[in-house]
C-alpha cells in the first residue's frame, strides 16, 4: 500500500486536471436493443500528457474521445475540460467552446475539399473570431510552417498526399491554439513513415505544453506516449504512465 | 494548381465562393435547373402581363368611338357639322370617314393599268371583300381622334388619291407588298390602287377570322370611284367611363342638336358597350390559358428548385459536421450554407430570366400578330421581374431551410459517420414488395431498386414530372376537345357548298338551277341580311346577320343553350350565343325590336343556339323574313347536299376529304348561275368554312402547345438534374458494381432504366392528373369565350405522351449514365 502511495505521489500533478470523467457512461440503442458503450468511466488527463488509447475495434475508444470533444452526448455522468462542464453545455455554447479549447485530428483528415491548406487553417480562426482578421493568414502559415506545410499552403486537399493532409489538419487543430488536442487514429491511413512523422509533430506539441489524447491502434506508436490507457468493452481496464 | 490567397476575405465566403466554382458540372446543373423554373415563369407569367398590358394600352390609345352615326349617302355639309360636334363639352373627339364596301383582285405584274381596268371587271377570279375607308389627310399626319390608326410601313404617308393602305391583319392571309396594284370595284365603279403602305388598327377585325381587308385611301382617292368626298360615318368618342345608357343619351342629343338640325340623314345610330373588344373573350381566354401555364410553372419550379437544393444539400452532409467539429455553430454554418443556395439561385437568374424573357418575346410577337395589335413596349412589368428574382433566390434559401437546420441539428458523430451519407433501402412496405420482385434480370432489379433508395428526391422528382406530364396531356385533352368542337360546329351544318347572289334571286330559279347540276341531291335556300337590335335604353348594336331558313330545314341543326325552335306558324327568332353575349337580356322568351330593312319589328326571341365561331348571328323564318324585306318568294342563298355526304356524324376530316367535290361544285353552280345571270358574290364549301372555324380554335391550341413544351422543358431539365445527382451519390457503389464485374454498358443500362422508371411512374399518375385539369382548362375557356366547348379526353395524347416520355427519360439519362459508366473503380472506391 505504502509502494501504491508512493508510486502515486511520484506521477502526481501539483495543478488541476484538464480533463475529468466522472461515471460517463453511453448506451446506444439500436432496433430496441441497448448496447453500452461506456460503463462508469472515470479519468482524469492532466495538462501536457500524452495520452494514447489502445483497444481492439469496438471497445469504446472512439465513442470516449467523442465524449470528450462533445462530438457525441453523453448517457449519464460528467465530463470537465479546462473547469469547464461539457456535459451541460447546448449545442452553440460547445461550439464555441470547442473552438477555443479542443483541436480535433480526423483519421480521414476531413479536409474541407474546396478550400486550400491556408483557409483550411484559417477556418477555425474565423469560426470562433480568433486573431485579427487581417492577421489570420500569417498566423495560419506559421502553423503550416510549424508542420512544415508552409511550401503547400495554397494547395487543395487533392493536390496533397495523406500525410501531407494529416499535416494540415493538425495545423487546423492548433488554429486557435487550444490546449487540449484531440486525434482520432491520426496515423491510421498513413504509412510508417509518414505516421512516423506525425508523431514526432505530436510529441514536440507535447514538450511544448500542449495535452493530446489520441487513439491509436499501433503499438509501436504507442510505446512513445506519457500515458496509456487500455480500453476494453467500455471501461479504461488499465493506465500505463510512461516511467 | 496553386490557388492564390484571397486576403482579407473570410475562408467562410472563399468556401461558398469555390463550392460554387469546384464542380462545375454539378454547378451548372444545380443553376440549371433553378433557372429552367424561373425560365418558365418568365415565359409564361411575363408573357402574358405584356400581351394583356399592350392590348389594353393599344385598345386605349386606340380611342376607339363610342357613338357611331352611319348617315345618308346623299347626306351633305358634314364637316361644319363636325366641328360643332367637336366643340361640345361632353366630346373627346370626332372623326368624318366615308366607309365603303368594295372587293379587290390583285393586279398580275405583267398587266397594264388599261388591261387590268378592262379585263378583270369580267373575270372569273375570286374577289376580296374590302371595307375601304377614306379618311382627312390630317388624320394620317396627326393622328385620329377617334378609331385611331397608324402607319407600320410605308412608301407616302399620308396616301396620295391613287394610294392605299393595307390594314396589317390582312398580311396574314394575303401575300400583299408595298407598290403590288389592286383592282377596286364599288358596285359598278372601278379603279387601280397601288399599295403604298401598311397601317396597324387594332379595331379592325383581322383579316383571318372574317377574310375581309380593311384599307385606308384619302378622301380625294374617292373621286377615282366616283364617289362623293363626304364622310357617310361620323364615329364619336366621348368620356369612356361614362356607361352606354350615359352614351345613348349624349348620342341622341347630338342627334337631334346637330346632325336633324343639318338636315342630316342618320341611317343607324351604333352605341357600343364601353370598351368592348370583339377580341375581348378571346383575349380573356387566352389571358386564363397563360395564367394557368403560369402556376404550372410556379409550382413546377417550386418543386425542382426545392428537389435541387435538398439534393446538393445532402452531398454537404459531412462538411457541414467537420465545420461543426472544428467549432462552426449553428448561425454560422446555416448562414454559410443560405449564401450557397443563395449563390446558385443569383447566378440561375442570369441564365433563366434572359431566355424566359427571349421565348416570351417570341411568344408575344407570335401572338400579336395573331391577334392583330402592335407591341410598343416588351418590358416586363417590374413585379413580375422582382417575382422572378424570388423564386431564383428566395424559393431556393427557403427550399434549403429544413435541410440546412435538419444536417446543422444532427450530431457530429452520426454526420461524420461512414453510414451519415449512405441510402436507406429495406424499410417500408414499397422497399419490401421490390425486394420480392425476383423475376427480374439482376441490373434491372437494382435499377428498380436504387429508383426508390432516396424516397424524399423520388417524390419531388416525380412531382415535378408528374405536373409537367399532367399539364401535358391536358393540353392534349383540349386540343382534342377544341377540334372535338370544330366537328361539333360542323355537324350543325350539313351542306357541301353554298353560293351567295348580289341580289335577291326567286327561290324556285335557284333550286331549279342546282338541281340541274347531277351530283345535288338535294338543295335549300336562305336570305341572309343585316340586321340591328334595338335595345329597351334605345340605343342600337353592331350589325349583325340574320338568316332566314326555311321551317323545314335540312342543312341547320341547332344546338340550344336555351330555350327551343319555333312552333310552326310562329314568328319566333333564335339568337347564337356570340349576339346573345351583349345582348344579355334576350334569354328567352324575351321580345325583340328589330331593324330589318329600314322597317323596325319586333319578334319574340324562343331560343338561344351555340355560336359558330362567324360572328354573330340571328335566324327566322326565311319567308317573314322576305316579307320584312318585300321581297317575298326569293332568297339570297342556296345551300346543297351532294351524293355521298355522311351528314349525320361529320367530323374535320370527313368534311376535308369532300373538298375536292365542294370544291368542283361550287366552280359548277358559279359558272350555271352565272349563265342564268344570277350575279354571284361568293361560294363557300363546308370545307372552307370548317377550315376557318378551326384556324381560330387552333390559335387557342397553339398557345397552349407551346407553353405546355416550355413547361415539358422544365421537366426535362429537373429528371436530368435528378439522374445526374444521384449518379454524383451513388459513385461509390457503382464502383463496387464495377469491381464485381458490371461492364460499362451494365451500368449504362441501370441508370437509364432508372430514367425510364421514373418516367412511366410520371406519366402513370399524370394520366389521373390531367383528367380534372383539362376538365378546368375546358370549363375557363367556356366561360371566358362565352360559348359550349365540347370535352373531349384524348386517349391518343396519353399514348403520344408516354413514347415522348420514355424519348425524354432516355434523353434526361443519357449524360448521367455516361458519367456513371465512364467511373473507375479506383476514383469510385476513394471517393467521399
Amino acid at each position: 500500500m505504502a509502494i501504491i502511495e508512493a508510486m502515486e505521489s511520484l506521477y502526481a500533478h501539483d495543478n488541476e486536471p484538464l480533463i475529468s470523467l466522472h461515471d460517463v457512461n453511453k448506451v446506444y440503442e439500436t432496433g430496441g436493443v441497448h448496447f453500452s458503450a461506456l460503463k462508469d468511466v472515470n479519468l482524469q488527463v492532466f495538462p501536457s500528457e500524452f495520452v494514447g488509447l489502445i483497444g481492439k475495434s469496438g471497445s469504446g475508444k472512439t465513442t470516449l474521445i467523442n465524449m470528450i470533444t462533445g462530438i457525441d452526448h453523453l448517457t449519464s455522468g460528467e465530463i470537465w475540460i479546462d473547469g469547464t462542464p461539457v456535459h451541460t453545455l447546448n449545442e452553440n455554447r460547445m461550439a464555441i467552446w470547442r473552438g477555443h479549447t479542443i483541436g480535433v485530428v480526423f483519421q480521414f483528415f476531413q479536409l474541407l475539399p474546396t478550400l486550400t491548406a491556408i483557409e483550411n487553417v484559417m477556418l477555425p480562426m474565423d469560426f470562433c473570431d480568433v486573431h485579427a482578421r487581417s492577421d489570420r493568414s500569417e498566423v495560419a502559415l506559421y502553423y503550416l510552417e510549424q508542420v512544415e506545410m508552409a511550401d503547400h499552403a495554397h494547395k487543395l486537399p487533392t493536390e496533397l498526399s495523406g500525410g501531407q493532409q494529416q499535416r494540415v489538419a493538425i495545423a487546423r487543430a492548433l488554429a486557435n491554439d487550444p490546449p487540449l488536442i484531440v486525434a482520432d487514429e491520426p496515423t491510421g491511413n498513413l504509412d510508417s513513415k509518414t505516421a512516423d512523422a506525425v508523431f514526432g509533430l505530436f510529441e514536440r506539441l507535447v514538450d511544448s505544453g500542449k495535452t493530446i489524447v489520441m487513439v491509436t491502434h499501433d503499438n509501436d506508436l504507442a510505446q512513445r506516449v506519457t500515458r496509456s490507457l487500455l480500453v476494453a468493452d467500455g471501461q479504461i481496464t488499465d493506465d500505463i504512465k510512461a516511467p | 494548381m496553386t490557388l492564390k490567397p484571397l486576403k482579407q476575405i473570410s475562408p467562410r465566403l472563399i468556401k461558398v465562393l469555390r463550392d460554387l466554382t469546384a464542380n462545375k458540372s454539378r454547378t451548372l446543373l444545380v443553376i440549371l435547373s433553378i433557372a429552367v423554373g424561373i425560365y418558365a415563369i418568365a415565359a409564361t407569367l411575363g408573357a402574358r402581363q405584356v400581351l394583356m398590358r399592350e392590348f389594353e394600352e393599344g385598345f386605349e390609345e386606340s380611342k376607339k368611338f363610342s357613338i357611331s352615326y352611319t348617315l345618308n349617302e346623299e347626306s351633305t355639309r358634314v364637316e361644319g357639322v363636325l366641328r360643332q360636334i367637336d366643340s361640345r363639352d361632353d366630346v373627346l373627339g370626332v372623326s368624318g370617314r366615308r366607309v365603303v364596301a368594295a372587293t379587290f383582285i390583285q393586279v398580275p405584274a405583267y398587266m397594264s393599268e388599261a388591261e387590268a381596268l378592262s379585263t378583270l371587271s369580267d373575270s372569273d377570279e375570286d374577289r376580296t371583300i374590302l371595307s375601304l375607308q377614306a379618311a382627312p389627310d390630317s388624320e394620317f399626319t396627326s393622328g385620329a381622334d377617334v378609331n385611331h390608326f397608324f402607319s407600320l410601313e410605308h412608301r407616302v404617308w399620308p396616301p396620295g388619291p391613287q394610294d392605299i393602305i393595307i390594314e396589317a391583319s390582312a398580311l396574314q392571309v394575303y401575300d400583299l407588298r408595298i407598290g403590288d396594284r389592286l383592282f377596286v370595284e364599288v358596285g359598278s365603279d372601278k379603279a387601280i390602287f397601288r399599295i403604298a403602305g401598311f397601317a396597324h388598327d387594332i379595331n379592325a377585325i383581322p383579316t383571318m377570322f372574317f377574310s375581309q381587308v380593311e384599307a385606308f385611301v384619302s378622301m380625294s382617292a374617292l373621286a377615282q370611284l366616283n364617289l362623293p368626298e363626304e364622310p357617310n360615318r361620323v364615329m364619336v368618342r366621348v368620356d369612356p367611363e361614362l356607361s352606354r345608357v350615359e352614351v345613348a343619351s349624349i348620342a341622341e342629343n347630338i342627334q337631334s342638336q346637330h346632325l336633324d338640325s343639318a338636315d342630316i340623314i342618320v341611317d343607324r345610330m351604333e352605341v357600343p358597350e364601353p370598351n368592348f373588344h370583339f377580341f375581348g373573350s378571346l383575349f380573356e381566354a387566352v389571358s386564363v390559358l397563360l395564367l394557368f401555364m403560369a402556376f404550372m410553372a410556379l409550382a413546377l419550379s417550386g418543386f425542382l428548385v426545392v428537389t435541387t437544393t435538398n439534393a446538393i444539400l445532402i452531398q454537404q452532409t459531412r462538411q457541414l459536421g467537420i465545420m461543426k467539429a472544428i467549432g462552426g455553430m449553428r448561425r454560422q454554418i446555416s448562414t454559410l450554407y443560405f449564401g450557397l443556395v443563395a449563390g446558385y439561385g443569383i447566378l440561375a437568374l442570369f441564365i433563366g430570366i434572359p431566355t424566359g424573357i427571349l421565348f416570351g418575346h417570341a411568344f408575344i410577337n407570335y401572338a400579336a400578330g395573331v391577334l392583330n395589335f402592335h407591341v410598343t413596349s416588351m418590358a416586363y412589368p417590374a413585379w413580375v421581374i422582382a417575382l422572378l428574382v424570388a423564386v431564383g433566390i428566395l424559393l431556393p434559401v427557403l427550399a434549403a431551410w429544413l435541410p440546412i437546420q435538419k444536417g446543422v441539428r444532427r450530431p457530429i458523430v452520426e454526420v461524420l459517420s461512414s453510414y451519415a451519407n449512405t441510402v436507406g433501402f429495406g424499410k417500408g412496405w414499397v422497399d419490401r414488395l421490390l425486394g420480392k420482385v425476383s423475376f427480374l434480370p439482376r441490373p434491372t432489379a437494382l435499377a428498380l431498386r436504387s429508383t426508390f433508395s432516396r424516397k424524399g428526391r423520388l417524390v419531388l422528382t416525380l412531382t415535378t414530372l408528374l405536373l409537367a406530364s399532367g399539364v401535358v396531356m391536358s393540353v392534349f385533352s383540349a386540343h382534342a376537345s377544341l377540334g372535338h368542337t370544330v366537328d361539333m360546329i360542323g355537324g350543325w351544318w350539313k351542306y357541301d357548298t353554298q353560293v351567295r347572289f348580289a341580289a335577291p334571286v326567286n327561290n324556285e330559279d335557284l333550286k331549279r338551277v342546282a338541281y340541274d347540276n347531277d351530283e345535288v341531291i338535294y338543295a335549300e335556300t336562305w336570305l341572309d341580311t343585316r340586321a340591328t337590335i334595338v335595345r329597351p335604353d334605345g340605343t342600337k348594336n353592331d350589325s349583325f346577320w340574320a338568316l332566314g331558313v326555311p321551317p323545314e330545314t335540312r342543312i341547320l341543326d341547332f344546338d340550344f343553350e336555351y330555350g327551343r325552335a319555333p312552333e310552326p306558324g310562329e314568328q319566333g327568332i333564335i339568337i347564337d350565343t356570340e349576339l346573345f353575349v351583349t345582348e344579355d337580356y334576350l334569354e328567352p322568351p324575351a321580345t325583340v325590336e328589330l331593324i330589318i330593312g329600314g322597317q323596325e319589328v319586333e319578334r319574340p326571341v324562343v331560343g338561344v343556339v351555340t355560336g359558330s365561331l362567324q360572328g354573330a348571328h340571328l335566324y327566322m323564318d326565311r319567308d317573314d323574313l322576305a316579307d320584312l324585306m318585300g321581297i317575298s318568294g326569293a332568297s339570297t342563298r342556296v345551300l346543297v347536299q351532294a351524293q355521298g355526304g355522311q351528314y349525320s356524324q361529320p367530323n374535320f376530316r370527313a368534311v376535308q376529304e369532300r373538298l375536292g367535290l365542294q370544291t368542283r361544285l361550287a366552280e359548277s353552280l358559279d359558272r350555271n348561275f352565272t349563265n342564268q345571270n344570277h350575279r354571284v358574290i361568293s361560294t363557300q364549301t363546308a370545307a372552307e368554312q370548317l377550315q376557318t372555324q378551326r384556324e381560330q380554335l387552333d390559335i387557342l391550341s397553339t398557345f397552349l402547345i407551346i407553353m405546355a413544351s416550355a413547361l415539358a422543358v422544365v421537366g426535362v431539365i429537373g429528371l436530368s438534374g435528378s439522374m445526374t445527382l444521384s449518379v454524383i451519390e451513388s459513385t461509390r457503389e457503382i464502383g463496387i458494381m464495377r469491381s464485381v464485374g458490371a461492364s460499362h454498358l451494365s451500368i449504362f443500362g441501370i441508370y437509364i432504366t432508372q430514367g425510364l422508371v421514373v418516367g412511366t411512374i410520371s406519366w402513370f399518375f399524370g394520366v389521373f392528373l390531367s383528367w380534372p385539369l383539362s376538365y378546368v382548362l375546358m370549363m375557363a375557356l367556356s366561360m371566358t369565350l362565352e360559348m359550349r366547348l365540347a370535352y373531349l379526353f384524348s386517349f391518343e395524347g396519353v399514348v403520344i405522351w408516354l413514347v415522348f416520355v420514355w424519348v425524354i427519360s432516355i434523353l434526361a439519362s443519357l449524360l448521367p449514365a455516361w458519367r456513371a459508366s465512364q467511373v473507375s473503380i479506383r476514383d469510385a472506391i476513394s471517393h467521399e
